[in-house]
């Protein structure tokens, strides 16, 4: 089957890629005008001019739009079949690419989708089927916001995701650093009795912890939700799989130059793991942003100290849930994590893939 | 050690002291402390309450909300270091846990007899333990019937004046359109929410020394078989039990399951729906009489709080009945003092009458530790039969040997 430039197939290929796509156009446009009626609606008075205009014009948008838009398209399309550029690309398969890569992001940003949707819903219609609130409201995010101190409740998770990141990385990384390049008696047996206390639930330390945490008056203290997990051992093997991996030659050249071992570790190590340790960073600040059990535990009810998880679950109840104001506060508490991902991804991608094949 | 290395520490520690400054609470006052995990109407409510009280007795009162997903790790947990509150509002079937690990107080030794009187049998004998009440119903639920008047409507079915498990069974086949995905019923996983079928049946979880599981007795059969046939062979169940499908809630608000059986906890939130008309019946009855469940939350008084006597007044104010005529009024709650029902106007909360009238018919739950063991060996089983991998005995009886296995109190 011939499918490259010029052939009829690849014609009639880019003809349907193309009428997909304004029907894509058409689709996401018939999404977004009842939104925009949802938000307006509730500001004007049922069967008012205004009111009619409003829905008129989400009844007709939508076809407008799509044409309009539609017409846009395939002028883009037809202005870049001009270009010279044109001949060196399969416009199909370029075409075909973008769909699936549409169609990908609409299926990975659903669930969020809906939850921004739900958050905007007026309470008795959380659960309804239709996407798109009847009425949409602010009203749980300037409940979530004002009344519940989120506010403060991001901050005290903020601060403990950081400082754990931070500290669980730093240790983590010298810890790992002394068992991948440093000899010392017992290296070996100490290193599988750390690796063993990986077998043991994490449930098991809570009783001891908390009763260690509360003796040394930490209790409702962010000393309590961090210090404890300091010492990690997943980490110490992430990052001494990944120094491992550093020639040693480097190190040598280093000492014949002079350096001692904190510049070894400071200049040499730390730059060159850093996508382990951007990885270590996030997964550390991922767990303790989510970290919920020991977060209670720790922390008095209601108290300053309070974080964004315990704050969230105060919205489940034994049989009802506020699901509205649940999705607020959730929209609120992915942020960190987007924005995080968004900047660390590159490393975070590398320092997976590089700690997968040790070479 | 050189310079560099010397800034870096001393910048770590600076940064260590000013982020992980806490804000503790370390003395504990003359204040009486309730954790409770109400909702946010209902904790409003409640502090006014508690406000009130300590104007009255010059007690001041401290009330902390606690996730309802968490409380009894937290209460566990606070227990171990003696950091407890004097009263916390805890799930009946943690009560059993509490008391018979000396964690609580029975409150027969602080003048609750006459108050016991008024309460909700049911409700109440939850929180028996050795012949002593540990704990003090706060709020009482149980399941009724709900419908959608317009789906009955539509296909013009009339609801009986009574209803009973054959002529139910007739409705939800008229009901079913399965060409338009509505279905008559839909039920949900857990065994607490088929618990009124196994009742009317005349089955019950346990006997009545707590020791022995009954369930796989003949009524239990009959009434896993009733509920299988509505999914197998009637195919009027929607089959929301399964993973992954539409919750009974959510199909119930749109428009796709006639019946669903829920509490009074939903009242508010279906009331709140625009155009959705519906309404509360009482459970069909069986060859056992009219059952239900129970459910809802229980107030207990810790063994180390230092303030008994005053947390036992204020739960006696609480449970008056003219403030639980209030909470109810205010909330749509079933009063769990019945002397409040005189006091509240059902003519404004119509299908709250409903539930006052079927939490009559209410049973306790079992009066054993590690009751959520119990519900999750049988639950695994009731799985089977529905999916037809078990007929409705073999099912029970290897829900028994499930729950033998792993609840203590049955070994």
């Amino acid at each position: 089957m011939k499918t490259g430039k010029g052939s009829k197939w690849a014609d009639y290929c880019f003809f349907i890629l193309c009428a997909l796509n304004v029907y894509l156009i058409y689709y996401f446009s018939s999404f977004i005008f009842p939104l925009f009626r949802a938000f307006l609606v509730g500001k004007f008075v049922k069967g008012s001019f205004f009111y009619v205009a409003l829905t008129a014009f989400t009844n007709i948008g939508p076809l407008f739009f799509s044409l309009l838009f539609s017409g846009f398209f395939l002028y883009t399309l037809n202005r870049l079949k001009q270009s010279p550029k044109w001949r060196t690309w399969d416009p199909v398969k370029l075409l075909f690419l973008f769909d699936c890569l549409i169609i990908g992001a609409i299926i990975v940003l659903f669930p969020f989708l809906w939850m921004v949707m739900t958050a905007l819903k007026p309470e008795g219609e959380a659960l309804s089927w239709s996407l798109i609130p009847s009425i949409a409201t602010f009203k749980a995010f300037k409940k979530v916001w004002y009344q519940e101190r989120f506010g403060l409740y991001f901050y005290n998770s903020m601060v403990i995701a950081l400082v754990a990141g931070f500290f669980v990385t730093w240790f983590s990384s010298m810890a790992g650093y002394v068992f991948a390049k440093r000899n010392f008696a017992l290296k070996s047996p100490l290193f599988f009795l750390l690796m063993a206390t990986m077998m043991v639930p994490g449930m098991m330390y809570m009783v001891p912890q908390f009763f260690i945490v509360f003796h040394l008056g930490w209790h409702n203290t962010y000393w309590a939700m961090v210090v404890p997990h300091f010492a990690n051992v997943f980490g110490l093997f992430m990052t001494k799989q990944f120094i491992e991996t550093i020639p040693d030659s480097l190190i040598e050249s280093a000492h014949l130059d002079g350096a001692n071992e904190w510049q070894i570790f400071t200049l040499i190590i730390i730059p060159l793991s850093l996508p382990i340790l951007a990885t270590l960073f996030l997964l550390t600040f991922l767990f303790h942003w989510s970290n919920f059990l020991w977060q209670l535990i720790v922390t008095v009810p209601e108290s300053p100290s309070t974080t964004l998880p315990v704050a969230l679950a105060l919205f489940r109840g034994q049989h009802a849930t506020e699901w509205t104001s649940m999705m607020a506060a959730s929209c609120f508490s992915i942020i960190p994590i987007a924005v995080l991902f968004l900047f660390a991804q590159r490393f975070f991608i590398e320092g997976m893939t590089q700690g997968a094949v040790k070479g | 050690m050189n310079g560099y290395f010397k800034k870096t520490i001393i910048s770590f520690l600076i940064f260590f002291c000013l982020f992980l400054n806490g804000c503790g609470e370390k003395v504990r006052e003359k204040k009486l402390i309730i954790w409770v995990t109400h909702n946010p109407e209902e904790l409003k409510l409640f502090r006014e309450i508690c406000k009130e009280w300590s104007e009255k007795t010059k007690f001041p009162i401290m009330v902390k909300r606690i996730p309802w997903g968490g409380h009894e790790a937290k209460i566990r947990s606070s227990l171990t270091i003696h950091a407890n509150p004097d009263i916390a509002r805890v799930d009946c079937s943690f009560v059993q846990e509490l008391a018979r690990f000396n964690g609580v107080e029975p409150l027969n030794d602080y003048g609750f007899e006459e108050m016991f009187s008024k309460l909700n049998k049911a409700a109440l004998k939850s929180n028996l333990v050795n012949g002593k009440y540990y704990g003090i119903p706060d709020q009482a639920t149980c399941l009724a019937l709900f419908y959608n008047k317009k789906l009955l409507a539509d296909k013009g079915v009339e609801l009986p004046q009574k209803l009973d498990v054959n002529n139910f069974v007739e409705i939800l086949k008229k009901v079913t359109d399965k060409e338009q995905g509505i279905y008559g019923i839909a039920l949900e996983k857990s065994l607490w929410f088929h618990l009124p079928f196994f009742y009317c049946f005349g089955a019950d979880l346990l006997d009545s020394t707590n020791r022995k599981f009954i369930l796989s007795q003949k009524p239990g059969v009959e009434a896993l078989q009733y509920l299988t046939d509505l999914y197998r062979v009637h195919k009027v169940e929607a089959g929301s039990w399964q993973a992954g499908s539409i919750g009974p809630e959510v199909g119930f608000l749109n428009q796709k399951y006639a019946f669903i059986l829920s509490g009074p906890w939903n009242l508010a939130r279906f009331n709140s729906k625009k155009n959705f008309d519906y309404g509360v019946t009482l459970l069909p009855e069986g060859p056992g009489g009219k059952a239900t469940n129970i459910g809802g939350t229980n107030m207990v008084i810790f063994k180390k709080s230092p303030f008994k006597k005053e947390a036992a007044a204020f739960l006696k104010y609480f449970l008056s009945k003219e403030v639980q005529a209030r909470w109810s009024s205010l909330l749509s709650q079933i009063p769990v003092n019945t002397e409040a029902n005189a006091l509240v106007n059902f003519s404004k909360l119509p299908q709250l009458k409903v539930f006052l009238e079927q939490i009559q018919f209410a049973r306790a739950r079992p009066q054993i530790m590690k009751n959520g063991k119990l519900f999750e060996a049988v639950e695994a089983e009731l799985e089977a039969a529905f999916k037809g991998d078990k007929g409705s005995e073999e099912a029970l009886k290897a829900a028994r040997a499930n729950a033998e296995k792993k609840v203590p109190a049955l070994q």
